[in-house]
């Protein structure tokens, strides 16, 4: 903070003096040129013809060796570093006026290794295959241009033409008109905006008119009315995955709950080591859903898993319960799975609440005589109940969202269906897109009164404001 | 500290010496505990350096016949994981530069402007970031074929920048508040413009939050499977997610190398993990909205 208010008054001083360069422009103009090289490189198609792919696609390919990568030079994984670097370096120096020459000289040779590929495309290499059957596209000459132009930039800090620079947006500046202040924070909003509203805003509103339709995904919908909704609650799947979803709900407001404040209270206190067992209960909290998913149904695989061959080798049973296999037990084989996860994730927001507990208040209770248990139960517990409702209301949250898991373990079988897997599995195996919005629509529906109360627990003290 | 425990009362060593076995009980305890909880990962560990026939015949809870890194290797070529996890971070990077340059841009302007609709524009942003994905999947999913986007990386990096706005907004937005105004206002009295104090002042001033934010949105995007398996077809194009889905279709009974698969698959969600804990856990705190 001291050191913006610091620099701010030294510079002008020595702009009064001499007209330094500014890098400004340079940088600014490299940056652009890196953003419009990595966009052609993800989204442009770089090839027509025999191959169309874009960019990243073919460097995907040459990487791993597949067919489509021999269409290529090897080269083209230059691009993306040389895009990806130029953004660094320019955003570096345009933070602060002093690196702007260097970041300038660096995007120009992040310029070169880009232009390299191309060299490499057109002259170095003698590919019969990329001869005969490559045609460049759109991707591939912006991607060029923007090497180029990533290369020339340094120009721009040549004091003829710095100058002529300055000049120009000098008197540009003088005849445009300034930004009206009240479209500034409209500026701000409108790219994030525009992008939110098209892929968010309006399919979350386009899915309820598309539930009233029979879409089957190829042909166009057409409007059937309220059909879907009475066929789903006469289906039994759809009754059968509401129970499973209440069941799971039930579980993780109360068990992952428990365990993570007893964890949380346990852990709070100084201890010696206490970091690493902390680490242990919230290292599964990366794990993605597949990687948890896979490792569990190992683990109550009927007769090569963990349990099973201890429970039999131990002379516990002889006939151990069949986990994933059997339909009584299998759904709560799953939720202990996501269980399992979320108790690192409700240790950590109630560590965070514990730690704003104010200390003299505890001091006070333990001054006043109260034993370990009173303490918990009329002072920490009472101060935590907004966090506690927060984890309450997230744990509902991740149970209605619950997905990952069930399409692996089960994909629904053995009375473990739940409805984002059941929305899942009629939408997009059994291509009832129409009837799979309208199970979209319910749990949405389910969802909105728990986001609502969300979104009041979290903003009711802006909306005060 | 010899005579201290000469001069303290018989009573108060017993009383010391009952406070000693409490926290060994206590450790004891815990060190179960834990080990119990990481029994899975640790199993799985084990598991992927075994063979298959091995685990067969003598079962898990037995000492390996062999140890080999075998499955391993298989896993990283033969089963694609190498290429899972290239695709992975070809998806996961611009998303995350996307998201945190577009959040930041909104956040800025909702946190420093008082306009209409302002209130409303950040609690679309809240409620976008607790729906269930369901809602969104059948328009996305033919917005992006509509748009010839279907089978492509642009299909899921444009999704997840959208989607993930709503946190990263919620959670800088509440940042940038609690930057002081004066230092903002000495810019703009020195004619400083607005995109320039975005620039230069309030983003540099919340690289803490941005910090926080690139390392949970890395593990939340790189660890997405449900829109890998809307919008992609093609095997050459998949996320490690969605990737290690399809392996167990193929090998279905070879445990050691889906394991293998899954410890591979997890290894950059870990690394970040280990080196920037501390962000992680911030972010997680941060965005519960206390």
């Amino acid at each position: 903070m001291s050191t913006i208010a610091s620099t701010a008054p030294q510079q002008q001083p020595r702009h009064a003096l001499r007209a330094p360069i500014d890098p400004t422009w340079a940088n600014f103009v490299g940056l652009i040129s890196a953003a419009a090289l990595l966009f052609a490189f993800l989204f442009a198609p770089w090839y027509w013809g025999e191959v169309k792919y874009n960019g990243a696609r073919l460097m995907s390919e040459v990487l791993v060796d597949r067919p489509y990568g021999q269409y290529t030079s090897a080269m083209i994984i230059l691009i993306p570093l040389a895009a990806l670097g130029t953004v660094l370096i320019t955003l570096w120096g345009l933070n602060s006026p002093e690196r702007g020459k260097l970041a300038s000289f660096g995007t120009s040779l992040f310029g070169l290794i880009a232009l390299f590929y191309f060299l490499d495309f057109y002259a170095l290499q003698d590919n019969e295959l990329i001869d005969q059957y490559v045609q460049t596209s759109s991707g591939f000459t912006i991607a060029l241009v923007a090497a180029v132009v990533l290369l020339g930039q340094a120009v721009l800090l040549h004091p003829w033409i710095n100058e002529g620079l300055f000049r120009l947006s000098e008197t540009g500046s003088a005849r445009l008109p300034a930004v009206p202040a009240w479209l500034i924070p409209y500026l701000f909003l409108a790219a994030p905006l525009a992008l939110y509203v098209v892929w968010i805003i309006a399919p979350t509103i386009y899915t309820f008119y598309l539930s009233l339709t029979d879409w089957d995904g190829v042909s166009s919908p057409r409007y059937i009315g309220l059909k879907n909704y009475k066929d789903l609650f006469a289906h039994r799947s759809f009754t059968e995955a509401l129970g499973n979803n209440v069941r799971w709900l039930a579980v993780f407001i109360t068990v992952p709950t428990t365990l993570g404040l007893a964890l949380a209270l346990i852990f709070n206190t100084e201890m010696r080591g206490g970091k690493w067992y902390k680490v242990s209960f919230y290292s599964p909290l990366v794990l993605s859903g597949p990687v948890i998913a896979l490792v569990w149904s190992w683990v109550y695989h009927p007769s090569k898993g963990l349990i099973n061959p201890l429970l039999v080798d131990s002379g516990i049973t002889s006939s151990p319960p069949g986990w994933l296999a059997d339909r009584q037990i299998a759904i709560y084989c799953i939720i202990v799975a996501a269980a399992w996860r979320q108790v690192g994730y409700v240790m950590v927001l109630y560590l965070a609440g514990l730690k704003n507990i104010d200390p003299t208040l505890l001091d006070a209770g333990l001054v006043d005589g109260t034993n370990r248990w009173q303490l918990f139960r009329y002072i920490i517990f009472p101060l935590l109940a907004p966090v506690t409702t927060i984890i309450v209301i997230i744990s509902i949250i991740d149970s209605l969202r619950a997905f990952d898991l069930v399409q692996i373990m089960t994909r629904g079988n053995q009375n473990t269906e739940v409805l984002a897997n059941l929305m899942y599995m009629e939408a997009f195996n059994n291509y009832r897109m129409g009837y799979g919005g309208a199970i979209a629509v319910i749990l949405f529906s389910i969802s909105v009164v728990f986001v609502g109360l969300y979104l009041w627990r979290t903003l009711k003290d802006e909306l005060e404001y | 500290m010899a005579t201290v425990a000469n001069l303290t009362r018989p009573g108060e060593r017993a009383e010391q010496r009952r406070k000693l076995v409490f926290a060994a009980i206590k450790y004891g305890a815990l060190t179960a505990l834990t080990l119990l909880w990481l029994v899975p990962v640790f199993s799985s560990l084990i598991t992927s350096f075994r063979t298959m026939d091995d685990i067969s015949i003598n079962g898990f809870w037995s000492i390996p016949s062999e140890v080999t890194l075998d499955k391993f290797q298989e896993a990283w070529k033969a089963a694609r994981i190498r290429q899972y996890l290239l695709n992975s971070f070809i998806i996961t990077i611009p998303s995350l530069a996307g998201m945190l340059f577009l959040a930041s841009l909104t956040s800025y302007a909702l946190a420093r402007f008082r306009f209409r609709g302002n209130l409303f524009i950040y609690f679309m942003y809240v409620a976008g970031m607790m729906l269930p994905f369901q809602i969104l999947l059948l328009p996305v999913f033919r917005l992006v074929n509509r748009l010839g986007l279907y089978d492509t990386y642009a299909a899921l990096i444009l999704i997840h920048t959208a989607f993930q706005l709503g946190f990263c907004t919620f959670v800088m937005r509440n940042f940038m508040r609690t930057v002081p105004g004066e230092i903002l206002d000495a810019a703009r009295v020195d004619g400083c413009g607005e995109f320039r104090i975005y620039w230069q002042i309030m983003l540099p001033l919340s690289l803490p939050s941005l910090a926080a934010l690139a390392t949970l949105e890395f593990t939340w995007v790189f660890n997405d499977f449900l829109w890998a398996l809307i919008l992609l077809q093609s095997d050459a194009l998949r996320p490690v997610t969605a990737g290690l889905a399809t392996l167990q279709g193929q090998y279905v009974t070879d445990w050691p190398l889906i394991t293998a698969g899954a410890l591979l698959a997890t290894l950059p969600t870990v690394f970040v993990f280990v080196f920037l804990q501390r962000y992680f856990i911030q972010g997680l705190t941060l965005g519960s909205g206390k």
